[in-house]
């Protein structure tokens, strides 16, 4: 008993002497050595995922321009609502980066009140991707014009990806865009289950973005019909949805933040970065093996095209 | 006809990296396996955080040469000290046990290495014949036959785990209330997240199974007196390889055992343990000398070996062809899949044909490196046994703290590990399985979300939807029907399916033998 | 005397199950729209079985007694004492330091020779610090070393 009692206050004491030494110094970052120590980049899925594959791909050329190491941190829990906070309380010398899409705008809506986008600062898009409308491989409609015909004389049961989640919203504006009433059924679990659902005949549609409906096109249990996209996929040779006549496209931008306050000095170095990375022999080959079309924006590009989605997401979940 | 290429497709996967990896994880395996107390389970649990920054092939075959190492493993401590290193080498301390202290501990060492491996080497020839077949098949499950699979595996877990069904059922309860936590899959609604943005996903899987079955491990070991070191016959590991002698004598043996094996390990929840019991009352039934059998026969060993290590195969099967854990370890490995971005079912076949073919590969592999290095290595494994308690209980321990905190680089899950633990404590203390826990956790989610989903299809027609699925396919209402009878058959029988007479057996001659 | 405690803890927590998920929002009157609609099942099966245990208990009358063993109670207490300085101590100390403080303290507890505990506890904290943080690049907390 002794011996605990004397080591209890040992660690006791060594506590308050780190919390009276934390207060005594405190950092100041200065925009004339950026960055000055490590920095982290926080992942808001975990490690395997296409986020997480995608940011570790941008990692090495960062660490080329920065000259410190870059550390992905993937905090997958509660849906990336506490990376979004761990976001909202770092510093903000533009050393906490953050990989993310539409996702972080829809958070506030989602049961998650207290995320703040504005404590958000864009920093660099890097890829714009889109979703494919894809159906049975041996559906009854075998042509987007089919499917489109169909959807409006009968009540078609779609697959998402969750309730207000990324795939949902696309297939909620698809039938705003086309007049056509969906049954919504929920695969939480992510795009893979959703496919293999519909091969196996449970929804007629679903809507996913190319790159993870590759292996199951592959391998003949689904077709893609048409793509969400304003211009055409590499991955499949279809038509996008305004080609054959339907007013509507849904971007999926997926792009780089840090906690807003580091100065333009700071944000002009970390474009060069960016856009260095966004061009990187590493980054440019996983895209092309991934099936994602590289688009670059600069951290004003970015910020702008950023306040325009969040206000067509305010109107759509205003109407919903 | 038959496609060769799903047995070659994974031969470009298997770099120096993997292969280094594959022998590591089946050392690391045997050597956990070896020492009395750490459990294939507590293994692979606390080995998963070692794997994020490995790539997802490396990675997932270091945790299978683990699995398979840790079962094999279990049967060195059977031996020499007559404590099954894990609880699937219940049945070898049998036979083994009384072997050594004729001062035959080599060769008893030996036979189990032997069975093992053959064991082991027949069940990845099962799984890797039927489980793109039965994939092909699941592919065309929809949300009511998951269901029942999910409901299926769960009963038979509680209705088998040692104790009690009542308190098993009770536990795989428990379990799918706690996996309930979090958004609700249907409508994303917050549940049960008692105000904390760290609850809004529910509990971290790895952190609970890491403090039920790793950290709770030690506070329940650190309770125990440890076992007197038998140094006598650690010395006595000498020429494992005369097992030979035996092999052609124990081939029908092996043979049969291993189909015993496979066939358990494939029941959801049913693992090595109920393996051995079977096949070692099996050939009890069947031996010409029954009577022999727990004073170190060596057809006991063979029987109880080939039939723990079978299941490996077995319970992967079930893993990879319907995305559902065969036992246990299995369900901690399936979160291991999903830490790595990978989703185990059908789907997987098409998805990452490689890997599976680099697993179907890398358990040929791991069987071999068991019979290579079980035969080499069992006088130094031994000696594992002279390795002093708390260092490795103090080192475990920190173990459990880093890995979990490494998940997802969260304190939070660190303290949500230590509650589980706790939680794991007080139910063994109160002799309720921790086993259902498991389960019930990795299929609690599949669970619900193909229930609700399930509703939301029928949309309100619940009768007739069910019959409109069931005439396109009966699996579903068999399946039910086989959970419904596995429930109520206690009440027309007094005994357990599994018939616990061989465990009372086991009880008698272990008594006779200590 | 096992089974009294499971029965009831079992119903206790159907009960919080069964009134907490009150509270929850439905979106529409279908049973997939309900949140509350399967944690009530479960609630409902785990109060059944907790029933069933309780009469089965009562009928066997088994008077075992759990014996509380004080020595027993006083480590375990010890046990989980140190563990949570620990993790309370890992962030601010940095891991090097709160681990090789809780190797120490725990080898001792462990029943392990002053000396086991001097010589064993730098060394597991350091090489454990090296795997995890080069070797499988988990930043682990460096408290009040920040230089490394």
């Amino acid at each position: 008993m002794k011996k605990l009692v004397l080591v209890t206050v040992c660690l006791v004491m060594m506590a308050g002497m780190v919390f009276a030494q934390g207060s005594a110094e405190p950092k100041v970052a200065s925009a004339a050595k950026y960055p000055d120590g490590d920095v982290s980049f926080i992942v808001p899925n975990g490690a395997g995922g296409g986020n997480d594959l995608t940011t570790r791909a941008l990692i090495p050329s960062l660490q080329r321009s920065f000259g410190v190491n870059v550390i992905p941190l993937n905090q997958g829990e509660s849906k990336g609502a506490v990376a979004a906070q761990n976001v909202m309380s770092a510093k903000p010398d533009g050393r906490t980066f953050y990989f993310n899409s539409q996702t972080l705008i829809l958070m506030p809506y989602g049961g998650m009140p207290s995320i703040d986008l504005d404590q958000f600062q864009p920093v660099a898009q890097v890829v714009e991707d889109t979703g494919v409308i894809y159906v049975k491989a041996d559906s009854p409609y075998q042509t987007i014009q089919q499917l489109l015909t169909a959807m409006k004389s009968n009540t078609l049961k779609m697959g998402h990806n969750g309730n207000g989640a990324l795939w949902h919203l696309a297939s909620l504006q698809l039938a705003k865009a086309t007049g056509a009433n969906f049954r919504y059924i929920a695969y939480t679990s992510g795009g893979t289950q959703m496919l293999t659902a519909l091969a196996a005949g449970e929804v007629d549609l679903c809507i996913v973005n190319a790159a993870e409906g590759r292996s199951m096109v592959d391998s003949g249990l689904v077709k893609p019909l048409a793509s969400l996209g304003e211009t055409r996929t590499d991955v499949f040779t279809i038509p996008t949805l305004v080609e054959v006549g339907v007013d509507y496209i849904f971007p999926v931008w997926r792009g780089v933040f840090t906690k807003t306050g580091a100065s333009e000095e700071i944000l002009a170095q970390i474009d060069k970065a960016f856009k260095a990375a966004a061009e990187s022999p590493e980054f440019v080959e996983y895209a092309k093996n991934n099936g994602l079309p590289i688009r670059y924006r600069d951290h004003k590009e970015f910020s702008a095209f950023i306040e325009k989605e969040k206000k067509v997401y305010a109107d759509l979940m205003g109407s919903l | 006809m038959f496609d060769f290429s799903l047995y070659t497709a994974g031969l470009p996967l298997m770099g120096i990296t993997t292969i280094i990896a594959l022998i590591g994880g089946t050392l690391t395996g045997i050597v956990i396996g070896a020492l009395p107390g750490l459990s294939a389970m507590m293994a692979v649990s606390i080995l998963v955080p070692l794997t994020y920054g490995m790539t997802a092939e490396v990675a997932i075959l270091m945790l299978l040469g683990v699995y398979c190492g840790a079962n094999y493993g279990g049967s060195i401590a059977a031996t020499l000290v007559n404590i099954p290193g894990t609880p699937s080498a219940v049945m070898t301390t049998l036979d083994a046990y009384p072997m050594a202290k004729n001062g035959q501990a080599g060769l008893a060492i030996g036979l189990a290495t032997m069975s093992s491996a053959i064991g082991g080497f027949f069940s990845v020839i099962v799984l890797s014949m039927l489980s793109p077949l039965i994939a092909r098949f699941a592919l065309q499950f929809t949300s009511l036959e998951k269901l029942s699979i999910a409901i299926f595996g769960i009963s038979v877990m509680a209705f088998i785990s040692k104790g009690s069904t009542v308190k098993g059922l009770m536990a795989g309860i428990f379990g799918l209330m706690v996996a309930s936590m979090g958004f609700d899959p249907n409508t994303s609604i917050l549940r049960f997240n008692f105000g904390s943005i760290y609850l809004n996903s529910g509990v971290n899987f790895t952190a609970a199974m890491i403090g039920l079955f790793g950290m709770t491990e030690i506070m329940l070991s650190a309770e125990k007196k440890a076992k007197k070191v038998p140094e006598k016959q650690i010395e006595a590991v000498k020429n494992p390889f005369a097992c030979f002698k035996y092999l052609r004598l124990s081939l029908g043996n092996i043979f049969r055992s291993s189909v015993i094996g496979v066939i358990v390990g494939a029941i959801p929840g049913a693992g090595g343990t109920i393996a051995s019991i079977i096949s070692y009352a099996q050939q009890k039934k069947i031996s010409k000398h029954p009577e022999k059998m727990g004073q170190g026969a060596v057809e006991g060993i063979v029987a109880a070996e080939a039939a723990n290590n079978a299941c490996t195969g077995g319970a992967m099967t079930t893993l990879l062809s319907l995305g559902i854990p065969g036992d246990a370890v299995t369900g901690i490995l399936m979160g291991a899949f999903i830490i790595h971005g990978l989703q185990p079912g059908p789907n997987l076949f098409n998805t990452n044909y490689n890997l599976i073919s680099a697993i179907f590969i890398g358990m040929f592999l791991i069987n071999i490196l068991i019979l290579v290095l079980g035969l080499l290595g069992a006088p130094y494994f031994a000696k594992l046994l002279k390795f002093p308690r708390q260092l490795l209980n103090t080192v475990i321990l920190v173990l459990c703290v880093v890995g979990t905190f490494g998940v997802q680089n969260s304190m939070f899950d660190v303290r949500v590990m230590v509650v589980f633990a706790i939680i794991g404590y007080i139910f063994t203390k109160l002799e309720v399985p921790r086993a259902p826990i498991v389960l019930a956790l990795i299929l609690g989610s599949m669970m619900e979300e193909n229930l609700r989903r399930w509703l939301s299809l029928a949309d309100g027609q619940y009768w007739a939807y069910f019959m409109e699925c069931s005439r396109k396919t009966p699996i579903a209402p068999i399946i039910l029907a086989i959970t419904i009878f596995t429930l109520i058959s206690p009440l027309f029988k007094k005994t357990k399916v599994f018939s616990e007479d061989a465990l009372d057996e086991y009880e008698e001659i272990n008594k006779k033998n200590s | 005397m096992k089974d009294y405690i499971v029965g009831i803890s079992g119903l206790g927590l159907s009960g919080y199950v069964f009134f907490a998920s009150k509270a929850f929002q439905r979106l529409g009157s279908g049973l997939s729209e309900d949140p509350a609609y399967y944690p009530r099942i479960l609630a409902g099966i785990l109060a059944a079985m907790s029933i069933g245990l309780l009469v089965g208990a009562l009928r066997k009358r088994n008077k075992i007694e759990i014996k509380f063993n004080r020595a027993l109670l006083i480590n375990l207490g010890k046990f989980l004492g140190l563990l949570i300085v620990y993790i309370l101590l890992i962030v601010p100390l940095g891991f090097i330091i709160a681990t090789a403080l809780f190797t120490f303290s725990m080898i001792w507890l462990l029943g392990g020779t002053r000396k086991q505990a001097l010589v064993y506890a730098l060394p597991i904290s350091l090489l454990t610090y090296l795997l995890f943080s080069y070797l499988l690049k988990v930043p682990l907390p460096k408290g009040i070393l920040q230089f490394i």
